[in-house]
């Protein structure tokens, strides 16, 4: 079931005595643990919005972890107009999807965000609980090559980071845009470079700062002149886009790379296993800048890529990404959890095997000291 | 305090956990070190360390020198001057609108003036991207490139930049961001000597209001537990959200926090509140009194001033300065007028007075105009601001600086007027 979630400054909440920032509207019967955590990422950074000429809208998509469930969140957080107390206001919507229902919405998320008449943009009514189940319809918006990109950073190319992060692992990636007016196409135009299988498992967000998100963020569109666009600039882990206020240069042999500029998403992985294939398992060029590429590769860091980089069954590769297979709506029998099920057996008998050795040499040891004993009394 | 001048126990200010030194964590520095359990991915992996230079600097198993401290619990950094100076926690608390993000940046700014020149004592920030946030309110009211143009400090948010998340297993916890300042006597105070007794690391926290409603508070969003540890509260009340502190004044006001359509807080439920959380968290009994200072300051006093208490903006200044240079704060002057406070809020406001000294022992009340004059509402955005040319605090500072007085040895002498 789904549950969704306005979040705004009123003066009166859904919570009797609640006012100021708080929850205007929820699903009926939404988990109070729910509740509270879509609060939680309900942030947003009025001072950095004032970076750009109109304040960005952040549309984002994230995955959390309520007890057993893993919920997808889609989220529309932006400005709005002064509240009761001539104040800045923000309203945050955020619609809480199960694994299980995502199924039935093959275009992916960025798709969800297109019905604008579902997603709260202002809010003046009372506080009410929401019907049940209340969905947007959901369609994606035509896609023309890369054009985005190449309008707003000059070449295509740059979009195949993107689709190039999502393959190394899903690694994080941080995009400085000039403003917040492209984000969405940009956005679109990047996800078709990533297996309809995996768009689900990409979570973005278009105005994103540290402060404002505790989950886990794929692709992050940072806006340039900001305190975080500073920050990445100086120092940042994973890979940054950044062709407006930075050096990096493009690899033009990487295959996501090529794929975008000629406009071939749909060959970029088959071009991406060739490539691997052809260098023996070798890893995808990176942009220049990455510590990694300076210093010779050590044997045991080289064996555990070329270990990562073979096809493995889904586990996570990150402390901080979620094993849905383990708390997604699905048995044991049904997800291939062969591999990381039989480690666990192997090392629970490696521990056992020791106990028992360990309770045998203690045993001698008392047995000897018995007789020693008897033989000192007799 | 241990013979290396390092605390025997450090008070980490984000989530209040006291530890020793010893179990301090460094943030490592190695590129190749990123992610950490609480933190996330994005920030340098925590670790305790076995390796040290000659700095007494952390060495990180990637041999890169590490300088920023962190608490063993949550993981945040702390400032360093919290390990080798006596820390004093304030608590800032108020219905929402009440002017607490206003008070906090013109009293950091009216100190920044004032205790340098009068007071002989620096202060800084111990920690200036933590402080970034009240620094760029600063910066609006004071230093803005268009002093003639309205300027707006936003509306403080329950989540986003004031706080920060630490993951506990599954739970991702919401910590207040504090504001940590270090003050500590100049080369010409006449105590330089005890320099290292009197210095002071104070932390202040700026809290959205809703945090004090009832029910504000989650087990995820601990964000006023610093009650508990405070040495001092500072209550805001704001008499714009008083029915009858409006009608008595609307006469005498183009204030349109009084004009308006009006909006009323219960700010004894609120104190009441904030009182119930102190009992609870620090076991303090029902029919025992709060043993701390207890300051009401009666905010946004340009507004009702004129009406209900003429001589507004020609009160003393309540800074004297001594004859032995530094100056002082007239306690006289400020228990005076706290008198006078207390009769108008008797008249207007009797279940508030009840209610603040049915709970503590030592309550002042202080008026204070962060602005000195009142808002204007924006016509194009409908939001309230100031022009910053226009900004004059009265009394803003006096609040934090009888508090210093009351709480903390030698930083804020007081002075009493020769000649009776």
């Amino acid at each position: 079931m789904s549950f969704e979630l306005v979040y705004t400054s009123a003066r009166r909440g859904l919570r009797p005595g609640a006012s100021g920032f708080c929850t205007v509207a929820a699903t009926d019967g939404i988990p109070r643990a729910l509740q509270d955590k879509l609060e939680s990422l309900s942030g947003y950074s009025y001072t950095e919005s004032l970076a750009g000429s109109v304040p960005p809208v952040n549309h984002s998509h994230m995955t959390v972890r309520i007890q057993r469930t893993v919920y997808h969140v889609l989220s529309r957080i932006g400005h709005v107009k002064a509240e009761h107390t001539n104040r800045t206001n923000k309203i945050a919507h955020h619609l809480a999807l199960t694994s299980d229902e995502i199924e039935s919405f093959d275009d992916g998320p960025t798709a969800m965000f297109t019905d604008q008449s579902f997603w709260f943009s202002q809010w003046d009514s009372d506080p009410q609980t929401l019907p049940p189940d209340r969905l947007p319809d959901s369609y994606s918006e035509p896609v023309n090559g890369f054009s985005a990109w190449e309008e707003v950073f000059g070449d295509a190319g740059w979009a195949g980071m993107l689709g190039h992060a999502i393959a190394s692992d899903f690694r994080s990636v941080s995009v400085i845009v000039p403003n917040g007016d492209q984000t969405m196409a940009l956005l679109n135009e990047a996800l078709q470079l990533v297996k309809a299988a995996d768009q689900w498992k990409v979570c973005f967000s278009t105005f994103y700062t540290r402060q404002t998100s505790s989950a886990h963020c794929h692709w992050r569109f940072v806006m340039d002149g900001t305190s975080e666009a500073r920050h990445l600039r100086a120092r940042t882990q994973g890979i940054l886009v950044d062709p407006l206020g930075s050096k990096t240069e493009l690899p033009d042999d990487n295959p996501f790379v090529q794929a975008a500029r000629e406009g071939r998403p749909d060959q970029a992985h088959a071009m991406a296993a060739a490539k691997i294939r052809r260098s023996g398992g070798g890893a995808l060029s990176q942009p220049n800048g990455d510590d990694d590429e300076e210093r010779p590769e050590r044997p045991s860091v080289r064996r555990r890529r070329e270990a990562r980089l073979q096809k493995k069954a889904v586990q996570t590769r990150s402390p901080f990404d979620i094993p849905e297979e383990e708390y997604a709506h699905v048995t044991l029998e049904q997800a291939d959890a062969g591999g990381s099920e039989t480690k666990r057996k192997s090392s629970k008998r490696k521990n056992k095997a020791g106990l028992i050795l360990v309770s045998v040499l203690l045993l001698a040891v008392i047995a000897i000291l018995v007789v020693l004993g008897i033989k000192q009394l007799t | 305090m241990s013979d290396s001048g390092i605390l025997a126990q450090i008070t980490c200010p984000h989530c209040w956990n006291r530890f020793p030194p010893e179990e301090t964590l460094w943030a490592s520095a190695h590129p190749r070190l990123y992610g950490d359990a609480r933190l996330g991915p994005d920030v340098q992996r925590r670790f305790l360390p076995t390796r040290f230079d000659a700095g007494g600097n952390a060495i990180d198993s990637q041999g890169s020198f590490c300088s920023e401290v962190c608490c063993p619990k949550c993981h945040l950094g702390i400032p360093r001057t919290m390990f080798e100076l006596r820390s004093i926690f304030y608590s800032i608390l108020g219905s929402p609108g009440s002017g607490k993000s206003h008070m906090l940046a013109t009293t950091t700014w009216q100190m920044r003036q004032a205790l340098g020149s009068r007071f002989k004592l620096s202060i800084s920030d111990a920690d200036p991207d933590s402080n970034r946030q009240l620094n760029e309110s600063e910066e609006r009211l004071f230093f803005n490139e268009h002093p003639d143009k309205l300027a707006t400090i936003p509306k403080t948010e329950t989540e986003g930049d004031l706080y920060q998340p630490v993951q506990f297993g599954d739970e991702t916890i919401w910590y207040p961001r504090p504001f940590v300042f270090v003050v500590q006597p100049l080369a010409d105070h006449p105590r330089i000597a005890e320099r290292d007794e009197i210095s002071r690391a104070i932390c202040l926290y700026d809290n959205a209001g809703e945090h004090f409603l009832p029910g504000g508070e989650s087990s995820i969003s601990p964000a006023t537990q610093h009650l508990n540890i405070s040495r001092g509260l500072l209550f805001l009340f704001d008499p714009t959200q008083h029915a009858r502190f409006r009608e008595a004044c609307k006469a005498n006001t183009n204030d349109p926090q009084i004009l308006g359509t009006g909006r009323s807080h219960r700010q004894d439920q609120i104190l009441h509140e904030a009182a119930n959380r102190i009992r609870t968290h620090s076991g303090l009994a029902q029919q025992q009194k709060y043993d701390k200072p207890l300051i009401i300051v009666i905010t946004k006093l340009d507004s009702w001033g004129p009406t209900l208490w003429p001589e507004w903006d020609t009160v003393d200044d309540p800074i004297r300065d001594a004859r032995q240079g530094v100056a002082g704060l007239d306690l006289s002057l400020i228990e005076s007028v706290s008198a006078q406070m207390r009769v108008i809020m008797s008249k207007l406001a009797p279940e508030f007075v009840n209610a603040a000294e049915g709970f503590a022992n030592n309550v002042t009340y202080i008026p204070v105009s962060s602005l000195g004059r009142s808002p204007e509402v924006d016509e194009e955005s409908g939001m309230l601001g100031i022009r910053p040319n226009e900004v004059k605090p009265v009394w803003a500072e006096v609040p934090l600086l009888y508090l210093l007085n009351q709480t903390s040895t030698g930083l804020i002498p007081a002075v009493r007027r020769s000649g009776g």
